[in-house]
Parts: C-alpha cells; sequence; structure tokens
C-alpha cells in the first residue's frame, strides 16, 4: 500500500508501480507519478518543515512551484546533492532520499524553535538594530553564529558530476504553458504551419486539466479530450513539445529562458543524457498561458501544518488519489473552494465546515454544496487555529465581530483567498499590471511587444474562456509572426461557473501572529512596523521585511501584503503599486547556466605548436589570458629560481629555444599601407626598406600605450605587423574600427595570421650555429643578415621566413613556419641543438632577459594610464609626422607634468632580496600613516646574469631621483631599500645584438 | 539578449556582437583642436535617456561597423544604418532634431 | 605532416551526428574591391558570390562570402600557394589582399540527422532550412569560438570552419553535445 490516505481508485499515478524513498530516514511507498510532497501526504505527513527564522514547524501548503514551506534536501548520490527543492515539484522515482531541512535534531524536535519563543525581540529587521555592540563580538561571536543558523539547506560539498546543455532555438510562436489556453493556442498556431514551440513546467501537459474531474468537452470527459489534443498536437513536425521545462526568464525582444528537467524524475539516468538542458529561445511571438496561483488567507496562526491551498487539495484528491485529511474545514472568500469542498466529500472526507466570510454566497457551487448538506457557515471567518504539530482545530466567528468564535475540530484547514494571474515573465518583459476591483487581482495592463496572453493568466477563469483566449491568441501570435491562421474549432463546455470573491485582505479579528510570507516568516504585524517606522515605497517595505525575497519570490504572499500595506497607508491596492519581478520565475540550477562551460571547456584553452614538446620536456606552465605557455623547465631537483637562472645564462652564453608563437601577427596589404602604420604608430614607416623591420609603439588618441611590436615590410605595399599576445585580437580590431569608421578612404587591408605562422626562437651566441645545423638556405652570417631584417628560405626543410629580431638582446632568429608544422620544426632545433647545448626557455626567463635591457612590456610597465614619455621613449616619436593617433592626447597638459610616473630601474641594496611586483615606493618609511606613495614596482627578477635582482618601476619624477635611495614598505618587516638607477642592467649599447 | 540587425548579415543575437559607444562623433582637427575639444572628443557622451545614435561592430560576424538607433528606455531599435551614413530622415522627429 | 588538433580528442561518431578533422585544405583569404572581384572570377572560373551569407563552387573549390569586401576561398590540399600565385599575377594594380590561411583556420566536416542539434547547443543561429537553405555560410559563435559554418548544397553537410589554437575548445563542445545524439 502506498500510504494509509491514498484513495484505491482515481487519480493520474499508477498503482501497479509502487516506489520506494525515504523522508529524514524513515522509509516510505508512493506512487509512479505522484510527486515528493504528494507522496508524503499519501502517508500522512504533513509536518515537513521549520520555517526560516522561527523554526515554527511547517507543513505542505500548495501542490505547485508557489509552495513556501515544503523544501528538502535531496541526496541522489555521486556527489548529487540539492537543497532548497520544493516537495511539491519533485518527481517521485525509486529510491529517492530526502530530507527536511533547517532543523536539529529533528522536525518533531527541534531545539532552535525556541527562537519563536523569542520572537518579540525578532521583527522585520532586527538585525538593523542589535549585533552592534561590543564592536570585537561581531567577528567572533555574532557573524559565526549568525551565518551557522541562516539557510535553509546544505550547500553541496562535492564537485557536481551532472553535465548540463544548453540548446539555442528559434521559433515563431513560443507558448507558455500547456493548460487548456496554451493546447489550443499551441494548436491555433501550429496549424498555420508556424514553427512552436510548447513548454509546461509539469511533467504531464493539460495544466488545471489534471484536476478537474467533473468537466466534459465535447462531451468527453477532460482526460479523455487532453488526450486526444496532445495526441494531434505532438503528430504535428512543426511542434515541439517541451514537458517539465520552466520558462523562467523573459529577456529583451522576446527571447526566454527555459530550464528543462532532462533526468530528474529517473532513478538511474543514462549517461549519455544531460541531466538538465537551458533552451535559449528567440521567438517571434510569445503566448502566455501561465495560470493563476491561488492566495491563501492571512488570520491568527494560519501557518500550521495541515493549513493548504483549497486548489491543492482537491489538486492531491484528483490527481493522486490522496486525501489530505479525514475530518477537513474550508476557509474561503470565493467560490472555488467549494469545489474542493465538493470532491473530498464525494470521496468521503467528512467536511467540518464551509467557512465563508461573504454574507451572502449563492454561485452555482455553493448551491450544490448546500444541496449535498455541507455546513456551509456565512458572514464567518477563521480567526485562530491550535495544534503544534498539526491543525486539530479552527476558531470561527462572525465577521461582523457580533459574537463569540467556536472551536471547529479538524486535521486540515483548506484556505482561498481568491486567484493570482500568473504575470511574472510579462512583468520581466517590462508589462504594467492593472489592479482589478472585480477579481480582486493584478491583471496585465496592456501587453508587450510580442506579447499574447489567455486564460486564467489574463484573468479570465472559467474554462471556456480560457479555450477560447488561448485559440485567439495562437492566431493572434502566428499571425504577427506572417502565417494565415484560422480560429480553430472551440470544444463546447461543461463546466461550473464561478462568482465573484469578496476582497478579506486580512482578518480583523483574533489574537496572535498573522503570517503574510511563510518562506521568510513575515507577520502582517511586521508590515504595519515596517510602516510605523516611515517606511511608505512598497519597495523599501518589501526590503526592510524582506517579504516576498525568498525561493518562492513570494507566490503565495505578494498581494496580500501589498494589500496590508495599502490598507496600512489609506490607499487603493493599486495607488501602492508593486516591486519588480526579476529572472528566474523558479530557482535554475548554476549548472544549468553553466552549461558547458565548466573545466576544461570553461574557456577556451589556447595551446602553442611546441605544446606536447615542452610537456615531454617537463615544463611547467603558465595562463597567459586564453593561452597556455610554457613558464620554465625545470631539470630534476630544480626549482622555480634554478631552472630560470640556468634557462637565462644558457640564453645569453649558449643558446636558448623559445616558443613565441603566440603574439599577434598581422597582414596589411595595400597602396595605403604604409599611411596607415604611420598613422597607428609614433614612428615614421614611410622609408621602411623591404626586407627590414622596425619596433612600433601604438598609443590611444588619448595618449596612453596601447601596444607595441615589431613590423616587416614584406614588399611596396605589404608589412607584417606583430603584437603583444594580449593584444593580437585588441590590435587588429583597433585597425579595424580605425579604417571603417574614420578614414575608409585609406586602401589597406587588414588580415590576421596569427594563427597561420608557428614562431620559434632560438637566440644567444650559438644560435647561428643551431639554425644552420637544423639545415637552411638562408645566409645567417653577419653581413648578409643584419639585425632588424628577415628572410624566406627553408629551415629542417620547411617552408620559413626567419626575422632577425631580439627580445632579449642577443643575437636572435625567430624561424617563422606554417603552425601545422611548428611542433616539427621545435623538434628538428632541439635535435640540432644538442651538440650546443640548447636550452629551452619559457615565459619566467623571458621576462628576466628582458628586464636585464629595460625592454618594457605592453600590460607591465604600462596599465593604459603611461605615455612614452614617461617611459622615456621620446625617441620613439616622430617629430616630422603632422598626426598620428596619441600625438595631440600627449599635448594635454596632464601628460606633460614634471611628477609623472617615469620608468626607472630599481636595484635592492641588499641583492638577495626580490621585490615584489606592485609594492609601492616611498620616500620616508618613517613617515605616519598613511604613507605618501610616489611609485610602485613594475617588474621584479632574480637574474642570473647579474647574479642579484633587478626591478623595474614607475616612480614620480623618476629620471630626476636617479641616485637618490627610497624605501619599499612591507608588512610585517623592515622596509626595504632601493637606489634609483636607468632602466637597463646589461649592455646598454647593444654591443650583443650586433654580432 | 538584444536582437540586432547586421544590415549584411540580418538579425542576429548581441553576443555576436560589440558595442562601440556613441556614433557620430567626429574626430577634431588635431591641429586646431583645443584642449576642451579634445577632452570632449575623448571622454564626453550624451548618454541620453531615449533615443540614442549607436556603433556597434559585428565582431562574430562579417566584422563590419554599423550604426543603430536605440531607445534606452526600452531596448527598442528604431533603425539600423551603415557606417559613415548619416541618421535616416525618419528617425529626425524621435530624435528631436 | 601538419599537426592535427584533434586526432587525440574523443571521437565524434554514432547515428545522430559525425564530425570528422578535414585534411589541410588551401584556404585563401580574398580582400577584393569590383575590379579585383572581376578579375578574380575570370583567373579561377568562379563566381564570387555578392549575396551575403552565401557561397559559390567550382572547379578550383569553394568562394564563401565573409563580409561585403571579404571571401574565403577553398581549395584542395597543397594547392592554397598556386592558386595565391595566380591571383597574384592577375590582380596586379588593383585594390585586393590575397592571405593563405591554410594552416590558420582548420575545418570539421559534420553531418547526420542531428547534426543541428549539436550545433544548436553553442550556435546561437536558427538552422533550421528555412532559415539557413544550403549553401549558406555565415561567421558566428559555437560557445566562445568564433566559427565559420557552411551548409554544403546536399543541405545536410556542414563546413565548420574554426582556427587552430581554438579546435580543441570547438571539437570538444561538439563532442559534448553528440554524446546525447549518439545514445
Amino acid at each position: 500500500m502506498s500510504g494509509a490516505w491514498r484513495l484505491p481508485r482515481g487519480g493520474r499515478v499508477d498503482r501497479a508501480r509502487p516506489l520506494r524513498f525515504s523522508f529524514d530516514g524513515k522509509a516510505y511507498t508512493g506512487l509512479t507519478g505522484d510527486t515528493l510532497a504528494a507522496a508524503l501526504l499519501a502517508n500522512g505527513v504533513h509536518l515537513v518543515a521549520r520555517s526560516f527564522k522561527y523554526h515554527r514547524p511547517r507543513g505542505i501548503l500548495a501542490a505547485g512551484c508557489e509552495e513556501p514551506n515544503a523544501l528538502v534536501q535531496l541526496d541522489r548520490g555521486g556527489g548529487r546533492e540539492d537543497p532548497n527543492l520544493r516537495a511539491t515539484q519533485v518527481e517521485l522515482f525509486d529510491g529517492l532520499v530526502a530530507t527536511s531541512q533547517n532543523r536539529w535534531p529533528s522536525l518533531s524536535f527541534d531545539l532552535a524553535a525556541t527562537a519563536d519563543r523569542l520572537a518579540p525581540l525578532l521583527p522585520a529587521g532586527f538585525y538593523y538594530k542589535t549585533f552592534m555592540w561590543p564592536a570585537g563580538w561581531w567577528r567572533r561571536v555574532y557573524e559565526p553564529r549568525i551565518r551557522a543558523a541562516a539557510g535553509l539547506g546544505r550547500s553541496p560539498s562535492r564537485p557536481d558530476p551532472d553535465r548540463y546543455l544548453h540548446r539555442h532555438a528559434h521559433c515563431d510562436v513560443l507558448v507558455v504553458g500547456a493548460g487548456p489556453a496554451g493546447l489550443m493556442a499551441a494548436a491555433a498556431a501550429v496549424m498555420s504551419g508556424a514553427r512552436v514551440i510548447l513548454a509546461d513546467e509539469q511533467a504531464e501537459p493539460g495544466g488545471a486539466l489534471l484536476a478537474e474531474p467533473g468537466l466534459r468537452l465535447d462531451g468527453m470527459d477532460g482526460a479523455a479530450w487532453l488526450a486526444a489534443a496532445l495526441g494531434e498536437l505532438t503528430a504535428q513536425p512543426n511542434l515541439t513539445l517541451l514537458p517539465r521545462t520552466t520558462a523562467f526568464a523573459w529577456h529583451d525582444h522576446t527571447y526566454l529562458g527555459l530550464l528543462e528537467r532532462v533526468t530528474d524524475h529517473l532513478a538511474e539516468p543514462p549517461p549519455h543524457l544531460p541531466r538538465q538542458r537551458l533552451w535559449r529561445v528567440r521567438a517571434r511571438q510569445v503566448v502566455l498561458a501561465t495560470g493563476a496561483i491561488e492566495r491563501p488567507l492571512v488570520f491568527p496562526d494560519n501557518d500550521r501544518p495541515g493549513i493548504m491551498l483549497a486548489s491543492a487539495a482537491r489538486t492531491y484528491l484528483n490527481r493522486y488519489g490522496v486525501r489530505v485529511g479525514a475530518r477537513v474545514a474550508v476557509f474561503t472568500n470565493n467560490d472555488s473552494a467549494y469545489a474542493t469542498a465538493l470532491d473530498l466529500a464525494a470521496a468521503g472526507v467528512t467536511i467540518a465546515a464551509i467557512v465563508d466570510c461573504r454574507a451572502d454566497p449563492g454561485g452555482e457551487l455553493v448551491q450544490r454544496a448546500r444541496a449535498v448538506g455541507l455546513p456551509v457557515r456565512p458572514g464567518a471567518v477563521v480567526t485562530g487555529t491550535q495544534g503544534r504539530l498539526r491543525i486539530n482545530q479552527a476558531f470561527v466567528a462572525p465577521l461582523d465581530g457580533g459574537g463569540r468564535s467556536s472551536p471547529v475540530v479538524c486535521d486540515a484547514l483548506l484556505v482561498s483567498g481568491g486567484w493570482n494571474p500568473t504575470l511574472h515573465l510579462h512583468s520581466q518583459a517590462r508589462g504594467r499590471l492593472r489592479f482589478d476591483e472585480k477579481l480582486w487581482a493584478y491583471v496585465p495592463a496592456e501587453l508587450v511587444p510580442g506579447e499574447q496572453v489567455a486564460g486564467a493568466c489574463a484573468g479570465s477563469f472559467a474554462l471556456a474562456d480560457a479555450l477560447r483566449e488561448g485559440a485567439q491568441a495562437g492566431v493572434a501570435a502566428a499571425a504577427a509572426a506572417g502565417y494565415r491562421a484560422e480560429l480553430p474549432a472551440l470544444p463546447a463546455v461543461e463546466a461550473p461557473s464561478w462568482s465573484e470573491p469578496a476582497p478579506l485582505w486580512r482578518v480583523p479579528l483574533g489574537r496572535g501572529r498573522a503570517w503574510v510570507d511563510l518562506q521568510n516568516d513575515v507577520t502582517a504585524k511586521d508590515l504595519e512596523l515596517a510602516l510605523r517606522e516611515g517606511f511608505r515605497s512598497i519597495e523599501h517595505v518589501k526590503r526592510y521585511t524582506t517579504t516576498g525575497m525568498g525561493t518562492d519570490q513570494g507566490k503565495t504572499a505578494n498581494v496580500n501584503a501589498l494589500a496590508i500595506v495599502a490598507a496600512g497607508l489609506g490607499q487603493g491596492v493599486e495607488a501602492v503599486g508593486h516591486t519588480t519581478f526579476r529572472p528566474p520565475y523558479t530557482p535554475v540550477t548554476f549548472g544549468a547556466f553553466a552549461g558547458a562551460s565548466r573545466e576544461l571547456q570553461l574557456d577556451p584553452l589556447r595551446r602553442t605548436p611546441s605544446h606536447a614538446h615542452a610537456e615531454a620536456l617537463g615544463a611547467v606552465f603558465e595562463d597567459v589570458g586564453q593561452w597556455r605557455r610554457a613558464r620554465y623547465f625545470p631539470q630534476p631537483g630544480e626549482d622555480m629560481q634554478a631552472a630560470v637562472g640556468r634557462e637565462c645564462r644558457a640564453a645569453r652564453q649558449g643558446v636558448g629555444l623559445f616558443d613565441a608563437s603566440t603574439l599577434g601577427k598581422i597582414d596589411l596589404q595595400g597602396a595605403d599601407a604604409a599611411e596607415l602604420l604611420n598613422r597607428v604608430y609614433t614612428n615614421a614607416w614611410a622609408k621602411l626598406t623591404v626586407g627590414r623591420c622596425r619596433y612600433g609603439l601604438m598609443l590611444r588618441d588619448d595618449g596612453m600605450v596601447l601596444d607595441d611590436g615589431v613590423t616587416a615590410r614584406l614588399g611596396p605595399d605589404r608589412f607584417h605587423m606583430t603584437t603583444t599576445t594580449g593584444g593580437a585580437a585588441r590590435v587588429l580590431a583597433w585597425l579595424e574600427e580605425w579604417l571603417q569608421c574614420e578614414w575608409p578612404q585609406l586602401r589597406v587591408f587588414c588580415t590576421s595570421v596569427t594563427e597561420q605562422w608557428a614562431a620559434i626562437g632560438v637566440c644567444g651566441p650559438k644560435a647561428r650555429d643551431v639554425i644552420r645545423a637544423a639545415g637552411t638556405d638562408i645566409d645567417l652570417s653577419r653581413e648578409a643578415f643584419p639585425h632588424m631584417s628577415f628572410r624566406d628560405g627553408s629551415v629542417a626543410g620547411l617552408p620559413a621566413r626567419v626575422f632577425r629580431i631580439s627580445f632579449t638582446g642577443e643575437i636572435a632568429f625567430e624561424i617563422n613556419v606554417p603552425s601545422g608544422y611548428g611542433g616539427a620544426l621545435w623538434e628538428a632545433l632541439w635535435q640540432a641543438g644538442q651538440p650546443f647545448g640548447i636550452t629551452p626557455y619559457g615565459t619566467e626567463a623571458m621576462h628576466v632577459l628582458r628586464a636585464e635591457k629595460g625592454y618594457i612590456i605592453v600590460g607591465q610597465e604600462t596599465d593604459g594610464t603611461v605615455t612614452p614619455l614617461d617611459l622615456g621613449m621620446d625617441w620613439m616619436i616622430s617629430k616630422a609626422k603632422p598626426d598620428f593617433i596619441g600625438k595631440r592626447g600627449m599635448a594635454r597638459p596632464d601628460l606633460a607634468r614634471a611628477d609623472r610616473k617615469q620608468l626607472v630601474g630599481l636595484l635592492t641594496r641588499d641583492p638577495t632580496v626580490v621585490l615584489e611586483e606592485g609594492a609601492q615606493l616611498v620616500e620616508d618609511p618613517a613617515q605616519s600613516l598613511p604613507m605618501r606613495m610616489i611609485g610602485h614596482v613594475t617588474s621584479a627578477y632574480h637574474s642570473a646574469n647579474l647574479g642579484r635582482s633587478i626591478a623595474l618601476g614607475l616612480v614620480q619624477g623618476g629620471r630626476e631621483r636617479i641616485g637618490q635611495t627610497l624605501w619599499v614598505p612591507m608588512p610585517a618587516q623592515p622596509a626595504i631599500a632601493v637606489e634609483v638607477t636607468r632602466p637597463v642592467f646589461l649592455d646598454p649599447e647593444n654591443r650583443r645584438l650586433n654580432g | 539578449m538584444l536582437l540586432i540587425t547586421c544590415p549584411w548579415c540580418g538579425p542576429r543575437a548581441e553576443i555576436e556582437f560589440r558595442c562601440g559607444g556613441e556614433a557620430h562623433i567626429a574626430r577634431p582637427d588635431p591641429a586646431t583642436a583645443s584642449d576642451a575639444d579634445w577632452e570632449r572628443y575623448l571622454f564626453l557622451r550624451e548618454n541620453a535617456k531615449g533615443v540614442t545614435l549607436e556603433r556597434w561592430w559585428h565582431v562574430h560576424g562579417c566584422r563590419r561597423w554599423f550604426n543603430a538607433a536605440r531607445d534606452t528606455t526600452t531596448e527598442e531599435f528604431l533603425a539600423f544604418y551603415r557606417m559613415g551614413e548619416p541618421p535616416p530622415a525618419t528617425l529626425r522627429a524621435r530624435l528631436g532634431r | 605532416m601538419p599537426h592535427s588538433p584533434t586526432a587525440s580528442l574523443p571521437a565524434i561518431a554514432g547515428a545522430g551526428v559525425t564530425a570528422v578533422e578535414a585534411p589541410l585544405w588551401g584556404k585563401l583569404v580574398l580582400r577584393l574591391d569590383g575590379e579585383a572581384r572581376r578579375r578574380t572570377e575570370a583567373a579561377l572560373h568562379i563566381a564570387i558570390p555578392e549575396r551575403p551569407l552565401t557561397s559559390t563552387e567550382a572547379q578550383v573549390g569553394v568562394c564563401l562570402w565573409l563580409g561585403p569586401d571579404e571571401w574565403l576561398l577553398v581549395t584542395a590540399v597543397d594547392m592554397a600557394g598556386e592558386v595565391a600565385s595566380r591571383l597574384d599575377a592577375a590582380l596586379a594594380g588593383t585594390h585586393h589582399a590575397v592571405v593563405d590561411v591554410s594552416h590558420r583556420t582548420l575545418a570539421f566536416r559534420l553531418a547526420g540527422p542531428k547534426v543541428r542539434d549539436a550545433l544548436a547547443a553553442g550556435c546561437p543561429l536558427d538552422l533550421h532550412p528555412s532559415a539557413f537553405p544550403p549553401g549558406t555560410v555565415a561567421r558566428t559563435l559555437l560557445g566562445k569560438v568564433g566559427i565559420t559554418l557552411h551548409l554544403r548544397r546536399d543541405g545536410s553537410t556542414f563546413d565548420l570552419y574554426v582556427d587552430r589554437s581554438f579546435a580543441d575548445y570547438a571539437w570538444r563542445h561538439l563532442e559534448l553535445a553528440a554524446r546525447e545524439l549518439n545514445g
């Protein structure tokens, strides 16, 4: 048996397929088709949670996503833990393991419930007025304790092993909600030939039809009509049906996010399926058929386990075959709760009373209830309840206050305060709402572009209206998307009618706390407190009291809260306004948002042509933007300093091998290529000879350094520009922007060839020996191949362009081959270099070697606020060119100040001390705080070639300070003394380069 | 996720583009521009509430720059037009010029 | 033999979608103004597609529209140099650029009844046949990397072009999406 409260027949569950599950360690049985909430209720379990703040015992309020109380923790094994799931939306599977949250040691005995007795000290916003004294206690006492007590579920402690995918989708019409309105909309749109996506958050489409037994459509009962309609729809190739899929976000230009729960309902998900899929849908038109959510009533002690929404009880009965109680009371301000009472009575549940606040309720359902002898008590309200872990009594009194309250024994109290159209997506789309004083609910004020609404979410609660509006919306949407659509035949409907609700935002009688937001434990008194304390805007009241700020977004709280605030301010509900709905409509896992972007795929991992070879040589890698580059090549027993020291010595005394492929390369062709270079670089380019290279410095138009690199002239109208690694894409974008937007008349084309060429550098006194040993037809001699030139030919049997350029200050050749052969080139040079002691070096040694020469690295010595003059590079600035990007910018007074930071070298008094990059410099280390900082360290290394540490920095008026001693204060140690020097430490005349 | 109509490629998702800020900013003649002119060109922007004219770059598409008119309060695009072209005449009323 | 970035990556094969790294076809970026375009058509006997997002095919290979003055010419393996030389001769004096990117850009050939679903896991384009008919070419994104996507004339084979160092990421993105589609 699947629970003592399960009816032997009825519902859409499968009694032939029972499921085992556990809750708080206790084993239960449920049925296939159950939600966890339904299965718990079938077993008579109502106490499922402790409330957030006061740890009050709580039960299941609802049957859908609006559930505020029944949040559970699910453990699917293997590290798959999910906190804060609504038991009403967890599909039961065999072996499901769920636990309640926020209670210790157990649900029925929770020590933290003392908070409930301290409630008068803990009203809304109490934390703004407490925990301030003494100051030291905040970090040591208050915060750790509050942190431990706060929150509901437990965060997962292990990496998420599930996979998630995204799906970009396009459609003409997206229909949200597959209830009667949505089904008709989809049918109308799909028949027109439009591409239609129909999404529903439930496992089964059908919406309200799933819980209404008494309907007849075209003479069939609701279930049969539904099956037939679905059969027809899903046969259409231009329809995509997405069950278990919540549309949780409406973004600009009808772009919606949908979350599909692919395998959450499976005990053993097939490994080839993703757990969830995030649909990123661009629709032309959207039809909202999202239904409505019932409101609870606000009265003292309205939060006990067993107090449920009337429609939820009906759903549990009709959909899951579950009785929520044996002796049930109903409290309502409208007709819909009578349908619940009638269905329960027909299933053998005793109806203890139907308490209706309306003095003279007379609708069709009320008459039927009276006709079967159900006890209707008009003009009455519930003023309180009793029962700590389960309701056992409700107190009923006349609404007009003219009478005492009398107890009604019950084990469930079903409440209905009316219905709220579900308009979150409409509101996210910036759609405005209008408060309707016949429905006593918010309805759409006007539609946003691309939107249609139909059915209960538009305020039309009658089935016939929902069907008709759905069909009309489908036609309108298809037509707006450019299709010829016809209204389909509407089914003939037999369904009871409703009369209007009476507004009852808060029962004015009784004593005790009346709960408005169950999830965040906000009472009516809290709302009044906010008003007393002077808050007027609903935005402030919401945030001060935290109403509607829980994971349920206040689905069962917001409108009641607005109305109570309106009453408190003496205004109409509409005048108070409402806060803005934000995505997601219901919580979405991080995994779904991440999709495939995790671990290795978090960001593209770009590897160089020599990567595998570097790995084989034991390289330690570092990430430079998206590139993974070899940082150093330690030999056994070497730490980084030892390895880098050896690599630096080899590069200057023997021969080093370096992969420079990541630097940007841009091909420029056209009659105005040289003119473009003149405009983007600070120096002059027109006269560069074919076959020669020149260093270029690129500025932004505000005069700040943007990038640098060596550019070679391949022909009269053709250049090969190089950039920094990080600047490759940026510089190409820069050139394109200027050419397309500012200088469209210049005839030059730019094409990225960064990845067309692998670039392997060979540097040091034995560089020529190695290249010759590898085999080349290029004359490498000093006379035939001067520094800053290039030659085409072959190296190691590969077609090559060899540049004689150097970033180390040694003789160096950068051999460019088509990138598919980069690995082969590296290998050939490595082999050929063995007799010469060839030493691969990485980015760390490269940094040290160039710093020894005082060569800047853009992004290290510069940060977007540094000019060429700051760097001491006025020799790079052409005096003759009338204009180049940055020339006018540099003339601004602020860029010519004498006290600007200037590039200098820094030598520590103690040569073994390596400064920290970013450390600040001061004149007087003994000054009081805050110290006057006059500069910072941009690069710092131990230099094996010099046998001591070196550093570069930017210091105010640096060039005037050469020879001075400055200080680098550091935490927890004495300040470090440094001498300011010129920013070059080795071979200042560049003799080594010209060998 | 805006839907942006590239004049060559047609409507595409916003992630294929990069916004280039305010459109129709003429680079002053560097020889004659005052510091205030240059500052305005470099740093000062209208940031209109309402219809704004801006540049977009189809970086992950055809890599062309173009202009667009967008209402910053509603995200509605009113026009797309090629780089170098003036705003369409139909916009003048909305731009208040 | 040029290095293949996907050789050691998990295969994408099955009833739903297959992917194969193509041989290193010759690839030339063509930047052409009006006169250069006419001369290119004459020299290579291929129409240079003027309508955006379209392609043409001829004996020399396929020509893919990338921008109003930019095309990608894809020829047989090792043919790029020869075609480029022919063009250099033919285009002398015109405003043009011909850039060999045979090694810069790699290609995957994708096929299978579920190939569009695999691409949709990371590509924001509408690939429905009504929106992306055979012969269509588009530069777009796959996840975080730029790609060029070309639907061949058979209407079911896609050529996906991606730059070399992004090939690993693009392949893995497809493979993650393909697992579900290949069962």
